[in-house]
Formats: structure tokens, C-alpha cells, sequence
């Protein structure tokens, strides 16, 4: 009986230290820096393992530029371009390393080791520059946009397309013996190509999909998609809103685009179903 | 009264054994197509004629339309939808209006026939008769020196404009890209809209083709160089001038044109005959701009054959050459606006005369020298849909053009590869 309660408290113990380590040690290795836009604080950076990164939205934001998620390349994409580096998610912030907004925008930014600051301004102050862990980053001193009013003390903001990403979407994969289809991403949105819900109690889910045939015959008819929501309700896609345009797929090809549905505001979309004529429907878990 | 039974037994059993001989004779064709309105009652008037002077021959017509366009799409996409899965089936119908990028998967999955198979019958169309189609159409329908579909709805892009704005304000027709962007820009001043037009990838196309540019080329986009950025950078300046009154891009162009909202507006020569009905303002139908060079996208549809029965081609076939013979194809032209596919069309005293009642439609005619056909590859319809939407994004500033065009041919390009 002594030797069981002597395991039992051991092993509390063991994990309780394990857990307190992981969340003591593991936070305190990342070291934070502020972020200017302009004169302005726009929010807190992270430094890990010898990178810069800054939080994605606030940077993007207080400068103006676009930033939203490419399903396809699955990257971040700021101002129409695709950042190369890799985003990290750190208590449910996004972060890039500092020098990709650069390198999207053509806006100057410089890592300030001394004042532990990233700066993003008109020109570069070549004096500021301090070699972080012996790599300092090329700079582009591009201008940045008069209509952002970097300078002043109020930073304006222009909402970029398709809204700001809360997190990358997590691609969702499902399978049968003849198809394959990948969600890549969901957005809600209250416009379509400038086309609005019918009630104002709806809101737009666009579903970005790929469908590829895993079979080793050709697929005439590829199916029709369906979304069902957290109260069990299906829904039709609305084709005149989206590009998803039936192809015949031979072994091994695939199609991708968008498909919108119109829900209530109170739901969330919960699967999406393919449905065709010679299997029972594929179910893919959205949540 | 024995003999009369056995007589009659006799007579019986001859009527009821000869009886499916005779109706077997009958043979029954589906057709599918997308028309409505004044071209669904030509389509149901030429076949209606058809089965008069073929007997033995049933047609039964079905127009597909949309029961909700922002659910369904428009008329064609449930017309492709249907075939597709009619298709996957075993539904589909004998014959059926076909884009030339469907006709190119139905061709890869042998769902149609090419016209050669009817070539050792007495029906095979003659050497004269392949030479009457307009080669600009003849040559969309055939692949590899095969036809496989004949030209049927065919159309071009034409500008429409308003004359009582023009002479408001001292405009003349434009000529070139350059002058309507000017007379846009000027008509805006007077707060009346310049041209107005549907914000999809026939406004691009217009201006790349007409510079020497092309969608795709080698199976690989190439509308994100220079003449593409140059196209989208055109309806996005507009789009940006005058209060955005220059260019303003709508789904509901064509009725703010009709309501006299604004001086020009972009539609194909088969909306000619809708103007003329619906028109309360002076009108007039002119050529597309030019820009380096001249040239005029193609629109509308041809006829293929699904049947897979060998007598159900033999009819499908008989009711293609009847629809697009020169009288027919002169009466759907006449009545409907959409073009001659025959030169014989053309040249017949019927529809010359008819030219000279109404000059517009002659317009479309002259464009078809300049005519171009958009690329017939499977996945162009996609293609489409990023193109529009890349348009939408830029005219709407939501998007810079080169990045919303940038990202168009980055998906295309997985696209062209992908869909196979």
C-alpha cells in the first residue's frame, strides 16, 4: 500500500515539475521587443531562436498594407505578395519575422538592438542599424504610401481586403476511394463581389476547397458540396457567388476554387459534404 | 360466322405483329439548350417544322433555365451541370448547346460525334457545305481538322452607345481604346455616367486581344505582362475618375444602358434585337475600339451530338444540318440577332434586305474579320472566375492590379496544370 502511495506522489510530482517547467522555462526563453510604426507603438515583437518577428496584424495594419491568408500556397500574403519566411503562433498572435513586411511593401524597417526596437519608417537610419546575432537584414527604403500618415499621431487605418486573418486556417482533409478533398480555408464575410446576404440575419462562409481524383478512372460528375451547420441544418452553395467550376477529372487530376454558402449569424459551419452518385457522402469537419 | 372469326383473328394478329415494325421507324432525339423568351419560341418554331418534314423523327426540345441565379448560376451553368451529370448517368440528352472549352472535355472522354462519322452515309455534309461556315466559327468547332460541333448562337462584342448623350456633349463614336476612355472621361463631367459595363474577364479580354496579347499561352497564363496589367490598370483608371462616374462596372449594366444611365456600354450583337424593342433613347451600335491592332472576342455556342444510339446520331445529325442550314440559320439570325454562321446566310437576299432595314446588325458582321476565340481549355472556365474576380478587386480598390493579377495567374497556373 506504501509503495503505491509512494509511486502516486512521485509520479504528481514528476509531471506538476514538468508542467510548471514547460510554462516557466519555455515562456521565459522568448524575449519581447516593441514594434514602432513611425513614431507610433503598434505592439510587441517576439525574439526566437535569434529571429525578429513581429505581430503580422498590428504591423500590417498601423501601415496600411493588405494581409490575409493564400489557401493555396498556404502563406500569409501582405500586400499582394507572399511572405516567404515562416509564422510562428505565439498565444494566439501570428508572427512574421520583421524583415518580410519589408520585403512585401518596400517600406524600410531596421532591428534597433540597443533601444530592442523594429522600426518601420520613411528611411532607414543607417546609424540604428545594430547586427543582431552577427545578421543584420537587407533594408528597402521605399516610402511609405503619404496617405498613411505615418508621421502623424494618429496612424490610419485602411481595412485590408477579405478583413485581417484571426489565425491560418488549418487545412482539413478528407478521403474516399475516389476523391480527395482538402479545405483550405473558411472565411465569413457579409459581401460577395459586391453581392449582400438576402437577410441580414445571413452571413457569407466562403469555403476554399481542392478536389482531386485519387481514383484510377476518370470522373465525369464530380459531385455536389453541401455545408451543414452546428444545429445540423444542410445548406446549398450559392454557384452564381462562386468559382468552383465542375471539371471531368482524369486519374490523378484535381480542381480548386471557392464555394459560398448563405447562413444564419448564430451558426458556425460545421462539416462540408460531398455528395455524389456512386458513394456514400464525404464528410469533412470544418471546426 | 367460323370464318369470319378466323378472318378476323387473322387481321389481328398481322396489325399487332406488323404494328412495332412501323413504330419502330419513330425514332425520338432530345435537344438541350439555354434559350428563353423570343430565341426559345425560334428554337421550338424550327424544330416544330423540322418534324413536319421529317415524320419519322420526334424531337423533344427542353430549355434548361436557372431557378435562382445567385444558387444556380445562369441558364448555361444548369445547362452544364445537367450534362455533366446526365453524362456520369447515362442521361444525357442526343444533342445539346456546348462552349468550345466543354466541347474539349467531351471530346477527351468521347462523349460526342464528330461530324466525320456520318462522312460514307448519304448525309455526310459536302465539301461546299463544310467551306459555307464562317472559318472563324468552323474553326472554334473543329479540333485536330475534325469537326465535332457545329456553330450555332453565335455572336461578337459590340459597342452600344447613346446618341443623345454624345450629342449632349459634343462626343463622337470612338474609334480606338484611347478616344472612349477620353469621351468617358469627358461625358463624366456632365455628371452623366461614361460607359458602364459587367466587371468580368470579356472587359479585359477586349483590351488584350485587341493589343496582341493572349490569356494563355503553352498551356501557361500570361495575362499578368504587361498589355494584361496594362488592360486592368484601363477599367481601374476609369473606375477612379470623374466620382467614378468614367467607368462604372455593375452586374446590372445592360438595364442602366436601356434605363439611359450612360453614354456607352460593352454587350454582344445578340442583345441588338432587345435594343431595338426596348430602346427609348437614339441608339447606336458601333465597332470595338482598337488598340494596336483590332480584335473582337467571339461568344455564344455550337451543337454536338451526345446520342449514343447509332439511329438517334443518324437524327441528331439530320436536326443540326436542318437548323443551321442557310434558311434556318437566316430565320434564328433574323429573329434573334445572333449571326450568320454561313456565308450563304449572309449573301441570301432575305437577310441582305433585312441588313438594309437594320443597319446595326451589320456591325457584328464587319467585326468578324478581327474575330478571336477565348482559350478552349477545360479549366478556363476557372480561369474566368479568378480573372473577374481580379478585375472586381481592382476596379473596386480592394487590390492593387498587378498584385490581384499576379495572384490570378499564381492559382491559373496550378489550375492548367491540375485540371487534366
Amino acid at each position: 500500500m506504501s509503495k503505491i502511495f509512494y509511486k502516486a506522489t512521485f509520479l504528481t510530482l514528476y509531471l506538476g515539475i514538468s508542467i510548471f517547467l514547460f510554462y516557466t522555462l519555455g515562456y521565459a526563453e522568448i524575449k519581447t521587443v516593441n514594434v514602432i510604426v513611425g513614431n507610433n507603438s503598434v505592439g510587441t515583437g517576439i525574439i526566437n531562436k535569434g529571429t525578429v518577428y513581429v505581430p503580422v496584424h498590428s504591423v500590417t495594419n498601423a501601415l496600411g498594407k493588405s494581409c490575409k491568408w493564400n489557401p493555396e500556397k498556404k502563406r500569409i500574403v501582405i500586400n499582394g505578395k507572399n511572405v516567404a519566411g515562416k509564422a510562428i503562433r505565439y498565444r494566439q498572435v501570428i508572427y512574421i519575422p520583421y524583415y518580410e513586411i519589408a520585403n512585401c511593401t518596400g517600406i524600410s524597417s531596421i532591428y534597433d538592438g540597443k533601444n530592442n526596437s523594429v522600426i518601420y519608417s520613411y528611411e532607414a537610419n543607417a546609424s540604428n542599424i545594430v547586427s543582431f546575432m552577427g545578421n543584420t537584414k537587407a533594408i528597402k527604403t521605399a516610402s511609405i504610401p503619404k496617405s498613411s500618415n505615418i508621421n502623424s499621431n494618429t496612424v490610419a487605418v485602411v481595412p485590408p481586403k477579405g478583413g485581417f486573418i484571426d489565425e491560418p486556417f488549418i487545412p482539413v482533409i478528407g478521403e474516399n476511394d475516389v476523391f480527395k478533398v482538402a479545405v483550405t480555408n473558411v472565411e465569413n464575410k457579409d459581401q460577395v463581389k459586391a453581392q449582400s446576404v438576402s437577410n441580414p440575419s445571413n452571413k457569407f462562409v466562403i469555403v476554399h476547397l481542392s478536389q482531386q481524383n485519387v481514383s484510377d478512372e476518370v470522373q465525369i460528375y464530380t459531385g455536389k458540396f453541401a455545408l451543414m451547420d452546428n444545429k445540423q441544418r444542410i445548406y446549398e452553395y450559392s454557384e452564381g457567388v462562386s468559382n468552383f467550376w465542375l471539371v471531368v477529372l482524369r486519374p490523378g487530376g484535381s480542381n480548386f476554387g471557392y464555394i459560398v454558402f448563405e447562413i444564419p449569424k448564430d451558426s458556425e459551419p460545421s462539416k462540408l459534404i460531398l455528395s455524389t452518385t456512386s458513394r456514400p457522402p464525404l464528410a469533412l469537419n470544418l471546426k | 360466322m367460323r370464318k369470319l372469326f378466323t378472318f378476323l383473328f387473322c387481321m389481328c394478329m398481322i396489325f399487332f405483329t406488323a404494328m412495332p415494325i412501323f413504330s419502330a421507324e419513330k425514332v425520338t432525339i432530345e435537344l438541350w439548350h439555354a434559350m428563353r423568351g423570343e430565341k426559345k419560341e425560334v428554337i421550338d418554331d424550327l424544330t416544330a417544322k423540322f418534324m413536319k418534314e421529317n415524320p419519322d423523327i420526334i424531337v423533344k426540345s427542353k430549355a434548361i433555365s436557372t431557378p435562382d441565379l445567385r444558387l444556380y448560376g445562369n441558364n448555361y451553368s444548369c445547362l452544364y451541370r445537367q450534362l455533366i451529370q446526365g453524362l456520369a448517368e447515362g442521361k444525357q440528352p442526343d444533342i445539346s448547346q456546348v462552349y468550345e472549352n466543354w466541347t474539349t472535355q467531351f471530346v477527351e472522354i468521347n462523349a460526342i460525334t464528330p461530324f466525320s462519322h456520318f462522312d460514307n452515309t448519304p448525309y455526310a455534309m459536302s465539301a461546299a457545305d463544310k467551306k459555307d461556315f464562317i472559318p472563324l466559327f468552323k474553326d472554334a468547332c473543329s479540333y485536330n481538322g475534325v469537326m465535332w460541333t457545329a456553330p450555332f448562337n453565335k455572336s461578337v462584342f459590340v459597342l452600344y452607345y447613346n446618341k443623345d448623350i454624345l450629342d449632349k456633349n459634343g462626343v463622337k463614336v470612338p474609334k480606338t481604346w484611347k478616344e472612349l476612355k477620353e469621351a468617358a472621361i469627358k461625358i463624366s463631367q456632365s455628371d452623366t455616367y461614361g460607359i458602364i459595363y459587367t466587371p468580368v474577364v470579356d472587359a479585359i479580354g477586349h483590351l488584350i486581344y485587341s493589343n496582341n496579347g493572349a490569356f494563355i499561352k503553352d498551356n501557361k497564363p500570361v495575362f499578368n505582362d504587361k498589355i494584361g496589367l496594362d488592360a486592368l490598370q484601363y477599367w481601374t483608371e476609369l473606375a477612379n475618375t470623374g466620382n467614378g462616374k468614367a467607368g462604372k462596372p455593375t452586374f446590372n449594366s445592360y438595364k442602366e444602358f436601356l434605363d439611359g444611365n450612360a453614354a456607352f456600354t460593352i454587350e454582344t450583337s445578340a442583345r441588338i434585337t432587345d435594343v431595338k424593342n426596348k430602346c427609348k433613347f437614339n441608339y447606336g451600335i458601333a465597332m470595338l475600339p482598337s488598340g494596336n491592332s483590332r480584335a473582337v472576342q467571339c461568344a455564344g455556342t455550337n451543337l454536338a451530338i451526345f446520342s449514343k444510339d447509332e439511329a438517334k446520331k443518324l437524327a441528331s445529325w439530320k436536326l443540326i444540318k436542318y437548323l443551321t442550314n442557310t434558311e434556318n440559320n437566316a430565320e434564328l439570325a433574323m429573329k434573334t440577332g445572333y449571326l450568320p454562321v454561313r456565308y450563304s446566310t449572309y449573301n441570301s437576299p432575305t437577310y441582305k434586305k433585312y441588313l438594309e432595314k437594320y443597319p446595326g446588325y451589320k456591325v457584328g458582321m464587319d467585326e468578324l474579320k478581327f474575330g478571336v476565340t477565348q482559350p478552349r481549355t477545360a479549366a478556363w472556365e476557372s480561369i474566368r472566375g479568378l480573372l473577374s474576380d481580379a478585375l472586381f478587386d481592382a476596379v473596386s480598390n480592394e487590390e492593387e492590379p498587378e498584385n490581384a493579377l499576379n495572384r490570378a495567374a499564381e492559382i491559373s497556373e496550378e489550375l492548367l496544370k491540375g485540371v487534366k
